[in-house]
């Protein structure tokens, strides 16, 4: 069954169609990167998955639970995926340590004082201990990007969407963010990734998957992406990216 | 987010029902007495037939006289002062059960209205600036402009002539705007009732009366056609008795004869009092409206950021409607055009209180919906990634952050609605503005009462800027 299973995606926005029929299956502690040209539906893709957008055809069945049905609590289900964000969305009127919290205290999933021990380990696990008691304001790029996915873990998810999560970070920031989702990726998390971060793909990813015009154009593994295309689309667009 | 939509709903409706009440009571716990009270409606600024005395009761020939025959008839009398404008709507939506306010008999107002036997016989005469010697007659308007007040004698009286001698009509709303206009030298005379204007020479309003006064009109007390028939009579009734006593002739000794008005300083001081009684309205009208306007732009507001296409549009339609309709037209529609159409009595609060919570409400609206919506949708996106419902995003992460954004529009919002209780003078609101109507109606003082007037409004407004400016520096610091 897999972890994720999509068949049959389609998505409008008014007579825009952006996903013209997308079907993708993910395993457990698979990792897999989409990329692709700007508009060719990656992010739309991405917040299918947890029905940040509702989808116009088509099913999506995250932990065997069709998330677009009506009877699905769909809550519940976003308790257990992340989502990192490309312009982070930390909230600004919170302390670092509060941003981590919120969730899982709001939600009676921990008490006080087990969220504050939790998110202080989290903070140390993404290098940020000492910056518990900082507004968001007063972080760097980098820094706002790795408490926002300590904040996602923080509801001890199964899956993790990121999307484009270092293409608003400056150069010297990108290192510091993906180092964090390599770790993740090795303890055995199941990721999505839409990414611009070629070098990275390559490393870390399971399955590579091309998107193009609302389409999986090719998918594979890394090495054959990236080693020997097929597809003429797939060939110039990392011509121009690589 | 229903059940929270429906309590607040529910508890407006509770609350206006509760004012609405309230304004009911009076009337109705009086009623019950052997004695009948009327609600009876009159000018503000008629002095010498209706005006407010230094100690904020009113006064005048009109208001003796029916005192005088309540007294005689055993009644009692609820005195309205409405404006004459008003006053007369109000009799025609039933909201009062007579009008006594220099009325003169016409036979278009006795189409509408059955009228007592005529109680004082008037005349129109024209008044120009006192050190005015171009003016002789009649003859000497030709191509000037005259100040008139709306709905008098005077006024049908320059119309009928204006056309033969030349000149065009400024009306005005009451005497003291009227005479202000001739002194300040705008309009070149006046026609007005010859009582008033010769009280008004008399208390140094800085105008002299001009040539000879027309064939009187009479003035009669008036009630609804067909309504309220007893109380004609005992009107009738009670004035006769007046005159033979000799009761009448008093009554109107007193008032046309000059009496010395404090000017100045002393006026001010004077009349300190009943202008801090009508900023406490003031205030008082400003804060329940607002309340219920806040309670409107919740409502209303949330609707408006809200997935359902239906309470969308309801909000939306709510907003355009009451953002439209310009106060002044609200505030008549309401208190004059709903009661005479469903004919019932609409007490004053509620349509004060009706008409700035509706107005400032739409406004409210505006600034929850735009708060809402300048948060950036990636918080809304974060906290339902999380897990949270849509309810609990709001409320926990949305909701505080648009709070900062909105607190300068509400303290701006509040000072609009605290200035715009004046427009309510209109429908009989004795509020600040109006008070300092009042007062400049009997003494004719417009420079000094309004610049008190105006700063007492600058010292308020100031002073809740600041308190306000105060909190929001506080909400923004944690």
């Amino acid at each position: 069954m897999g972890k994720i299973s999509v068949t049959g995606l389609k998505k409008s926005f008014g007579t825009n169609h952006v996903l013209k029929g997308i079907d993708l299956k993910v395993q457990e502690g698979e990792v897999v990167c989409v990329i692709g040209p700007s508009g060719s539906g990656k992010s739309t893709l991405l917040r299918c998955l947890n029905r940040l957008e509702d989808i116009t055809e088509g099913t999506v069945i995250v932990d065997e639970m069709d998330i677009n049905d009506r009877r699905t609590d769909i809550n519940k289900v976003r308790e257990n995926i992340g989502m990192v964000f490309q312009h982070f969305n930390l909230f600004p009127n919170m302390t670092v340590l509060k941003n981590i919290m919120f969730a899982p205290v709001e939600l009676n999933k921990l008490k006080t004082e087990e969220a504050r021990a939790a998110a202080l380990k989290l903070l140390d696990r993404v290098g940020l201990a000492d910056k518990a008691d900082a507004y968001p304001a007063s972080l760097s790029g980098g820094q706002k990007q790795r408490v926002a996915i300590a904040r996602a873990l923080a509801m001890n998810p199964d899956i993790m969407l990121f999307d484009e999560p270092t293409s608003a970070l400056d150069p010297e920031m990108v290192g510091e963010v993906l180092g964090v989702m390599k770790d993740l990726a090795r303890e055995g998390m199941t990721m999505v990734i839409v990414t611009h971060e070629m070098g990275f793909a390559r490393e870390v990813a399971d399955r590579v998957i091309f998107m193009d015009g609302g389409y999986i154009v090719e998918e594979g593994s890394p090495e054959q992406v990236f080693g020997s295309p097929k597809h003429e689309r797939t060939i110039s667009f990392l011509d121009k990216v690589l | 987010m229903k059940s929270l939509r429906a309590l607040w709903f529910t508890m407006a409706v509770v609350l206006f029902a509760a004012a609405g009440m309230a304004g009911y009571a009076q009337p109705a716990s009086a009623a019950e007495q052997a004695v009948k009270t009327y609600d009876i409606a009159t000018d503000v600024t008629f002095a010498p037939f209706e005006f407010q005395d230094a100690n904020g009761q009113y006064v005048g020939i009109d208001m003796d006289l029916i005192r005088a025959i309540a007294e005689d008839q055993n009644f009692k009398v609820n005195i309205k002062p409405l404006g004459f404008n008003a006053a007369v709507q109000a009799l025609e939506a039933k909201q009062v059960d007579g009008v006594i306010a220099g009325m003169s008999i016409t036979d278009e107002r006795k189409a509408k209205f059955d009228f007592s036997t005529p109680y004082f016989t008037s005349g129109v005469i024209m008044a120009v600036k006192a050190d005015n010697d171009s003016i002789k007659g009649y003859e000497d308007l030709k191509g000037k402009r005259v100040a008139v007040k709306t709905g008098t004698e005077g006024y049908s009286y320059a119309e009928s002539i204006s056309a033969r001698y030349g000149f065009t009509l400024v009306p005005f709303d009451d005497s003291a705007q009227m005479y202000d206009e001739v002194k300040g030298g705008n309009s070149a005379a006046c026609f007005d009732d010859y009582p008033v204007l010769e009280y008004g020479v008399k208390q140094n309003n800085g105008l002299k009366t001009v040539g000879e006064r027309t064939e009187g009109a009479s003035y009669g007390f008036a009630v609804g056609k067909g309504q309220n028939a007893e109380l004609l009579e005992k009107f009738n009734q009670g004035f006769a008795n007046l005159e033979q006593n000799g009761k009448l002739k008093e009554i109107k000794e007193k008032y046309l004869v000059a009496s010395a008005n404090k000017t100045g300083w002393a006026l001010v001081a004077e009349s300190l009092p009943a202008l801090l009684k009508g900023l406490g309205k003031t205030l008082l009208y400003t804060i329940v409206s607002l309340f219920f306007a806040f309670i409107l732009g919740l409502i209303f507001g949330f609707m408006k950021v809200g997935r359902n296409r239906w309470l969308r549009g309801i909000a939306t339609v709510f907003v355009d409607v009451f953002r439209g309709i310009p106060l002044i037209v609200l505030a008549f529609f309401i208190y004059f055009g709903i009661p005479q159409a469903l004919d019932f009595k609409m007490p004053l609060f509620l349509a004060a209180v009706l008409t700035l919570s509706l107005n400032a409400g739409a406004y409210m609206t505006e600034i929850i919906r735009g708060g809402i919506q300048s948060i950036d949708r990636g918080q809304m996106e974060a906290a339902r990634s999380l897990g949270l419902s849509y309810r609990k995003s709001m409320i926990k992460i949305v909701i505080p952050q648009a709070v900062k954004v909105m607190i300068p529009s509400f303290i701006n919002q509040m000072v609009i609605t605290l200035k715009d209780t004046s427009i309510l003078s209109v429908i009989g609101l004795v509020e600040l503005t109006q008070s300092g109507k009042i007062i400049i109606a009997r003494t004719f003082e417009s420079f000094n009462i309004w610049a008190t007037v105006a700063v007492m409004y600058l010292i308020v407004i100031t002073v809740l800027t600041k308190i306000a400016d105060g909190m929001e520096r506080k909400i923004k610091n944690g």
